[in-house]
C-alpha cells in the first residue's frame, strides 16, 4: 500500500516567490478519513495523476479546510494554499462557471434545488446547450506553435486533460506545431526555477524565473530549432532543476498517452 | 513632432551654385540632422550602462512624463485608454563587490480596450478586475527602441485569480523578461467568479488586447513594433491561450501553455463525473441521495461569495 497523498506532499513542497518554503497541497495532519481515501495499492501509483480531486471524499468535502472562508470573495491566500488551490481550481467554481455559460437554465435549477448538478449530462440537454459546449471545446486546429508544460502530478488540471488536448492537435495532423513536456513529479506550480542572489547586506534578492521554455520557443519559432530538453524546477527540491524530455525527443510526439505512461513509469522505477 | 514640420531657408545666389555649394549642402545636411536629432524621440543615443540612472532626456521617460501631464498627455491617454503610466528606475544589487542588474529601467503603462475602465486617475490606477475585464499592463524596457532586430514582446496571462496588478510576486517574470530587452504585456486573467466575460470570449479578448498594445507601441508611441510576439499562460491563462491559439489572425508566433490549456470542458465534465462517483460512495455510507454534494456546490455554502 502506498500513501500517495503523503508522498506527493513531500514532492510538492515549494519555495514561493516570497522565499518561504511550505507544502502547497498537503495538510500536515491527515485525518484517518483522508488517509483512507488516498490510500491506494502500490500498483496504482502510476495511475495517481489521474485520480479524482480531494472533494470526492464526503468527509473532505465538508471539511472547513477545503472551503473558501466565509464571506471572502477572494482566494483564501497563500496562508492556506491547500484550501485555495482545492476550492478554486479543483473545486466547483470553474465547473459552475462553465455551467452558467453553457446551460444557465440548469445552473439556476441547481441553485434553487430542483435538480442536482451531478445529473447534468450534455447529451440530454437542448441543442443550444450542446452547441455552447461544442464552442468551448478546442478543436485542435491550432494556428501557432505551442510549447506545453504539465506536471505528471497536477491535482488541479489533470494530465489526462492535457493528453486529450494534445491528442486533438495530433488528430488534426498538427503534431509538428506542438512540443510538450511532462515534468515528472510536478504538481500545479510554476515550472521554472526562480533565481536569487544574496546581496552585500545579506538580503535575498529575486532575479526572477529562468526563461528556459521561452528560449526553447523563441529558437523554435524564429530559427526552426526543434526544442531540446526542458529545464524545470525540481519538485523534490525547489532549489534545483531537473531535465524533462519532450514527447518529440522520445519519439512519442503522436502518442500523447504513451508519452504520459512512459514518463510516469520512469517515476515509479525511480521511486 | 516630425521633421517635415520645419522649413529651412537656404539662400542661393542668383545664377546658381558656385564654388561654395558643397559647403551649403553640408550646412543644409547638418541642419536637417540637428533638427531630426532634436525633435525625433527615437534615435536618441542609448545609455550604455543599464544599471545607471535614466537620463532626463530619455525618450521613454519623456513619454511617461508626457502621459502624466494633464494637458500634453490628454490626447494620447484618451486615444489608447491609458489610465496609468509610471517610470521605474533600474533596480540593482551588490554581490561580491559587483553591481548586478536586477530589473532594468522601464515604463509601466496600463491600458484597456474597454473604455469603462479607462478613467484617468492621477492618484493611481483603477484596478481592472472585475469592472475592466480586458486590460493590459505594458512594460517597456529602456533602450527597447534602440535594440538591433529582432524586437520581441511577451504577453503573459497569469493564473486564475491574478490580475496584471497582482501577478507579482507569484510570477516572477518581469525582471528576467525586461533584462532580455523584451516588452512585457501582462493581461488580466479574468476571474471565473466575477467576470462579465463569457468563457467563449477568452481567446478573442486576449488577442484583441495584445493587438491593441502592439498598436499602442507603434502608432501611439512611435516605437518599433515587435518583430516577434509570444504568449505565456499559466493555468487559467493557459486555458485562454488554448482558445486564442485556434483563432485565425492570432498575433502570436508561439505560445507557452504551462499547467493548463484546452482542458476547460474536460475538467468540468470530470467534476460532474466525480459527483456521481462520490454520490454512489455516499449511498452506502451516508445520506444516499447525493444532496450533500448539491449543497456543497451551492453558493449558499460559501463556495462562492
Amino acid at each position: 500500500m502506498a500513501d500517495y497523498i503523503s508522498k506527493t506532499g513531500r514532492r510538492m513542497k515549494i519555495t514561493s516567490r516570497d522565499g518561504v518554503s511550505r507544502d502547497e497541497f498537503i495538510p500536515i495532519a491527515l485525518t484517518n478519513d483522508v488517509r483512507s481515501f488516498f490510500r491506494l495499492p502500490a500498483s496504482a501509483k502510476i495511475l495517481m495523476p489521474l485520480i479524482p480531486p480531494y472533494n470526492e471524499n464526503p468527509t473532505t468535502a465538508r471539511d472547513e479546510r477545503f472551503r473558501i472562508p466565509t464571506g471572502s470573495a477572494t482566494r483564501s491566500g497563500d496562508d492556506s494554499p491547500f484550501d485555495s488551490v482545492l476550492a478554486w481550481s479543483t473545486g466547483p467554481i470553474n465547473t459552475r462557471r462553465f455551467l452558467n455559460d453553457v446551460d444557465p437554465a440548469y445552473s439556476a435549477a441547481v441553485d434553487n434545488g430542483s435538480v442536482l448538478l451531478k445529473n447534468w449530462d450534455p447529451a440530454t440537454r437542448p441543442p443550444d446547450v450542446r452547441d455552447a459546449v461544442s464552442r468551448l471545446t478546442p478543436t485542435g486546429k491550432i494556428k501557432t506553435k505551442i510549447l506545453k508544460i504539465h506536471g505528471t502530478l497536477d491535482p488541479n488540471i489533470y494530465p489526462s486533460t492535457a493528453i486529450s488536448y494534445v491528442q486533438k492537435i495530433v488528430d488534426q495532423n498538427l503534431a509538428n506545431q506542438i512540443r510538450w513536456y511532462l515534468v515528472p513529479g510536478m504538481g500545479h506550480v510554476p515550472a521554472t526555477l526562480e533565481e536569487t542572489l544574496v546581496d552585500v547586506n545579506g538580503k535575498t534578492v529575486s532575479l526572477g524565473v529562468q526563461l528556459t521554455h521561452l528560449d526553447l520557443l523563441i529558437n523554435w519559432a524564429e530559427k526552426g530549432s526543434d526544442p531540446g530538453d526542458f529545464i524545470g524546477i525540481d519538485p523534490s527540491d525547489p532549489t534545483k532543476t531537473i531535465v524533462a524530455k519532450g514527447a518529440h525527443q522520445l519519439g512519442l510526439q503522436s502518442s500523447p498517452l504513451k508519452y504520459f505512461w512512459t514518463v510516469s513509469l520512469a517515476i515509479a522505477q525511480h521511486d | 513632432m516630425h521633421i517635415q514640420d520645419y522649413r529651412v531657408a537656404v539662400f542661393v545666389p542668383p545664377g546658381g551654385p558656385r564654388g561654395s555649394d558643397t559647403l551649403i549642402r553640408l550646412v543644409v545636411f547638418l541642419s536637417f540632422f540637428l533638427i531630426a536629432t532634436a525633435f525625433d524621440p527615437l534615435p536618441s543615443a542609448a545609455q550604455t550602462d543599464p544599471r545607471s540612472p535614466t537620463d532626463r532626456s530619455d525618450p521613454l521617460k519623456s513619454l511617461v512624463d508626457k502621459l502624466n501631464d494633464p494637458q500634453r498627455g490628454a490626447a494620447l491617454r484618451a486615444q489608447w485608454n491609458i489610465d496609468r503610466a509610471v517610470w521605474n528606475e533600474p533596480v540593482t544589487a551588490v554581490r561580491n563587490g559587483a553591481t548586478v542588474l536586477v530589473t532594468p529601467a522601464h515604463a509601466d503603462i496600463h491600458t484597456s480596450i474597454d473604455s469603462v475602465g479607462a478613467l484617468w486617475s492621477p492618484d493611481g490606477p483603477l484596478i481592472s478586475a472585475p469592472h475592466n475585464p480586458t486590460s493590459a499592463r505594458v512594460f517597456i524596457p529602456r533602450g527597447y527602441q534602440n535594440q538591433t532586430a529582432p524586437k520581441r514582446m511577451v504577453s503573459f496571462a497569469p493564473g486564475g485569480g491574478y490580475t496584471e496588478y497582482t501577478f507579482e510576486p507569484r510570477y516572477a517574470i518581469r525582471s528576467p523578461v525586461l533584462r532580455r530587452g523584451y516588452v512585457l504585456c501582462v493581461i488580466n486573467a479574468w476571474s471565473t467568479v466575477a467576470t462579465p466575460i463569457p468563457l467563449g470570449q477568452w481567446g478573442t479578448r486576449l488577442n484583441e488586447v495584445v493587438v491593441f498594445a502592439q498598436k499602442m507601441l507603434s502608432s501611439g508611441f512611435a516605437l518599433p513594433a515587435p518583430t516577434f510576439d509570444y504568449a505565456w499562460g499559466e493555468s487559467r491563462g493557459a486555458r485562454m491561450l488554448a482558445y486564442s491559439s485556434e483563432l485565425s489572425g492570432t498575433p502570436f508566433h508561439g505560445v507557452i501553455e504551462e499547467r493548463g490549456g484546452g482542458d476547460l470542458v474536460d475538467s468540468a465534465l470530470q467534476q460532474i463525473r466525480l459527483l456521481n462517483r462520490s454520490a454512489s460512495r455516499q449511498s452506502g455510507r451516508r445520506t444516499g441521495n447525493g444532496r450533500l454534494h448539491q449543497q456543497n456546490w451551492s453558493p449558499h455554502e460559501n463556495y462562492l461569495a
